[in-house]
């Protein structure tokens, strides 16, 4: 996935591309992580999958914006695609939470502000994209779920 | 040189210079929402306005991207100056724009080329 972070950096400024600003975002944060990275003992073995995580929700971002916009009823596939995605961001915001603890103990204020103003801006993205999804009457138990532990880690780093 | 490039070079840059580096780099992924956002603006129904100046605010954000590549580069350029107008033309941008979600937008990149000000003192 990191040969390819220079194509997903055109891809931000290309007119016809899905990419928007949470996109942008995780990209920008994805490069304050690789510094952090450096100076955080342990980072892989505290947080193995966050890197990885970031530039997988970098695609998936707009793929969940784009089946919220789905008026027709949902197949079984589209439901399973958008439930891995709040998975995913639950995930994330899980590390995230420890990362912004483990940085703020170190002192880091600039780190944290970076951190804190990243994660608050695609957390204010991701509610908006839920309430368009909980307008649906056809929301299954799964999405519900995933849904919940998605705002319960928000919660938890608030 | 190609992003994955930059962020390679992020363990050689000397560490008390490491910080200002990597967010400098960081800026480049909200500047080229910048261009996205602006150029959607001003190619939709409901351009800027003559107080924005388009043009120069668009070459502006041009020049300004190259000297960000230049100070990756090594090169001991004008790249504060250069962040605080790109950071100002997207609070400029905001000002014309009425949907919350998208000021959000705006105000973000703004903030993001601030904070990679705050760390070249």
């Amino acid at each position: 996935m990191k040969e390819k972070l220079q194509e997903k950096l055109e891809l931000l400024s290309a007119a016809d591309s899905p990419y928007f600003c949470g996109s942008s975002c995780l990209l920008s944060l994805y490069d304050v992580l690789c510094e952090i990275e450096l100076n955080t003992v342990d980072f892989e073995k505290a947080f193995p999958h966050l890197k990885e995580n970031v530039l997988k929700l970098f695609d998936e971002d707009p793929r969940l914006f784009e089946l919220s916009k789905k008026k027709e009823a949902f197949f079984e596939e589209e439901w399973k695609e958008a439930i891995n995605i709040l998975y995913d961001y639950a995930s994330w915001l899980e590390d995230m939470n420890q990362l912004i603890a483990l940085v703020r103990d170190a002192g880091l204020k600039q780190h944290v502000e970076k951190l804190r103003m990243d994660v608050d801006f695609l957390v204010a993205i991701l509610k908006e994209t839920l309430v368009i999804f909980e307008n649906r009457e056809d929301l299954p138990p799964e999405f519900a779920r995933a849904e919940n532990e998605v705002l319960t880690n928000i919660r938890k780093g608030a | 040189m190609k992003h994955e490039e930059y962020i390679g070079k992020i363990k050689k840059v000397p560490l008390k210079e490491r910080d200002a580096y990597a967010y400098v780099l960081s800026t480049l992924p909200a500047i080229e929402m910048l261009i996205k956002l602006v150029e959607r603006k001003q190619n939709g129904k409901k351009p800027f306005s003559d107080a924005f100046q388009y043009e120069n605010s668009r070459k502006a954000i041009d020049e300004g991207k190259k000297e960000i590549y230049a100070f990756l580069d090594g090169e001991k350029n004008e790249v504060k100056s250069a962040l605080e107008k790109l950071s100002d033309i997207s609070l400029k941008a905001r000002e014309e724009i009425k949907m919350e979600s998208l000021r959000n937008d705006y105000l973000w990149i703004s903030k993001t080329i601030s904070l990679a000000r705050s760390f070249l003192g």
